[in-house]
């Protein structure tokens, strides 16, 4: 039918404009990064085919290793705490009986994620100064003696992560409500007539349901968490000694400070699949834990 | 209802919400319910404190920002923070009227380029038949698994060899095609009914028409949602047009003030204009956000549950 065909070349059309810019910025750079991880790049010129030169010279080089620890540290530190967290405040939020109470809990959670991660960072910057912020204030009036947050060689990561967790998490627990509103009651009542305990209703019911969301918060968290880079730039810039040396600032000062860009590519490409193996075995712990 | 112990011994508690009674253990009912939003609102404020905090340090003088004790309130109000910031006190001439416009153009430019090329994908994936169409939206869809870090270098390299650092184009072309965008305009598309199509159709509306005089004004929430995501988003971007500008009058307002924090860095900032500086970069997406968060909420709950 003429129709059809015309409709068809509509279609495409239609695409036509995101798919182009799509494949000019995703698929061309996501192609050109395993070439480049092949080759020594060189600016001018040609640049040779060196296998896997740059993947080994990364391999042997210790800052690497220690920047995959980091962020390995980091993502242990913020996601599952940041998790439980969010999932907490999320029953919380859904146990309210007036709805605008829910939307303005849910508003005032998320708030702290809608203003950008550097303002964040440039705040924390002055809780955490040695002399004149607030968290050493703080500790003082307790008698505690003060920390050297930023600086410390054990401290400096923690402080991090203790930033992402305060006011991190809207996303999470939004999502959490919604999954949470779409549990049928019916479950509850069955529980309820079955003589049921609050605490055995969360386990066999709550927890089960909520699998599919929470998977997908801890993937995508682990996958944000894994590529943490603001913070680590404006407060430590790679830290004290490269204690908060996370892999995406080490790719970043590959690029900035030394033009290393093969190299760089190598790393971002290991960080990939440092990435799809951490989300692989998410997915697979989880369908060892889910029963039906 | 049935007669088990809970209805029998305590009558009471059907007048509780439903919800309550579901979720919060038998005994805690009453104390609860007050202790919840005790709870709640102890952790929202905690939240929140260090927004509360810039905002009072960035009115506060500058002797009682570095006092030893700081205060929780402001005793004495000035604007003494943002004026320094504005005239450039400290930092040498740092164009930062400049970073404000760079900043708003590429974010309106951005957003309205995502608005486009979205809405089209978009309304093409839901509506219009073409081989390899539910392959293509899918694979598009999985692609926001992989970390963005997996093109950054490459993209760097390219845009360079393409003559576009300290451009506008660099900041606002790599980020249109943005599949959650597609997904989220789809995934509303498919629940316009097929009638009024039909009917423009036979009205004799072309393939531009059905697009732009029905499938675009009835989509309007989800397009102001969208709108409201990409600006804030493309207003808070930091490291790529930290990577790709490098001429300091290019400077959006973030990556400008950043090099502010980094003057100080050896004698320790000066924090009052450091607290001006991060709240004037968040009033744009506080305010979109406020503005919009109802459906900005209701938008991120349809990417999570059917994603």
């Amino acid at each position: 039918m003429t129709q059809g065909t015309t409709s068809q070349i509509w279609g495409v059309l239609f695409v036509l404009p995101f798919l182009v810019l799509f494949v000019a910025f995703v698929v061309v750079p996501a192609l050109y990064a395993v070439w480049l991880s092949v080759v020594r790049w060189q600016p001018l010129g040609v640049s040779p085919f060196v296998g896997f030169y740059n993947y080994s010279k990364m391999l042997r080089d210790p800052i690497f290793w220690t920047a995959l620890r980091n962020s390995f540290v980091y993502v242990l530190m913020v996601v599952p705490a940041g998790m439980v967290l969010a999932l907490f405040t999320a029953v919380f939020i859904y146990s309210l009986r007036s709805s605008a109470l829910r939307q303005f809990f849910q508003s005032a959670f998320y708030l702290p994620g809608v203003v950008s991660a550097l303002a964040v960072a440039i705040v924390w910057r002055y809780l955490f100064d040695n002399e004149i912020g607030l968290m050493n204030y703080i500790l003082a009036l307790v008698g505690l003696p003060r920390l050297n947050w930023l600086g410390g060689l054990n401290t400096a990561l923690p402080s991090i992560a203790l930033m992402s967790l305060i006011g991190g998490g809207g996303g999470a627990i939004i999502i959490f409500v919604a999954a949470l509103g779409g549990i049928p009651t019916e479950l509850y009542d069955a529980a309820l007539i079955d003589g049921a305990s609050a605490l055995r209703k969360h386990f066999s019911i709550t927890l089960p349901l909520l699998l599919p969301p929470i998977l997908y918060v801890m993937v995508m968290g682990t996958i944000g968490a894994f590529q943490v880079f603001t913070p680590v730039y404006v407060l430590t810039h790679g830290g004290p000694l490269n204690r908060t040396m996370t892999v995406s600032f080490l790719i970043y000062r590959q690029i900035a400070s030394y033009g290393d860009i093969a190299p760089a590519a190598a790393t971002g490409m290991l960080l990939v699949v440092a990435c799809l193996g951490l989300t692989v075995a998410q997915f697979w712990w989880f369908s060892a834990v889910v029963e039906y | 209802m049935h007669l088990t112990q809970d209805s029998v011994a305590r009558p009471m508690r059907r007048r509780q919400s439903p919800m309550l009674q579901r979720l919060l253990p038998e005994g805690w009912l009453t104390v609860g319910r007050w202790l919840t939003l005790l709870i709640l609102t102890a952790w929202a404020l905690f939240s929140l404190f260090p927004l509360y905090w810039c905002v009072i340090t960035s009115l506060k003088l500058p002797a009682d920002i570095s006092a030893v004790r700081p205060s929780l309130v402001v005793t004495r109000f000035t604007l003494e923070s943002y004026r320094q910031f504005l005239q450039g006190v400290g930092y040498s001439n740092a164009p930062v009227g400049r970073w404000f416009h760079n900043s708003v153009l590429v974010t309106v430019a951005t957003t309205i380029g995502v608005l486009l090329v979205c809405s089209t994908a978009g309304y093409s994936f839901a509506r219009k038949r073409f081989w390899g169409r539910d392959a293509l939206f899918w694979t598009l869809i999985f692609t926001m698994l992989i970390p963005g870090w997996s093109t950054l270098v490459p993209a760097y390299v390219l845009t360079r060899q393409w003559h576009m650092h300290d451009t506008y184009w660099v900041l606002i072309l790599p980020a249109l095609p943005a599949p959650f965008g597609v997904f989220l305009i789809r995934q509303f598309t498919v629940t316009l009914p097929d009638e009024l199509f039909q009917a423009a159709r036979v009205d004799g509306a072309s393939e531009l028409q059905l697009w732009s005089r029905i499938a675009l004004p009835l989509s309007r929430p989800v397009l102001a949602t969208l709108g409201m995501f990409t600006l804030i988003g493309s207003w808070n971007e930091f490291l790529w047009p930290l990577l790709v500008l490098n001429k300091s009058r290019m400077f959006t307002l973030l990556v400008g003030a950043s090099t502010i924090m980094y003057q100080f860095r050896g004698s320790g900032p000066n924090y009052g204009i450091a607290m001006a500086v991060a709240v004037l970069m968040s009033v744009v997406p506080v305010a979109g956000f406020l503005l919009m968060q109802r459906q900005m909420i209701r938008g991120l709950t349809i990417g999570a549950l059917k994603g």
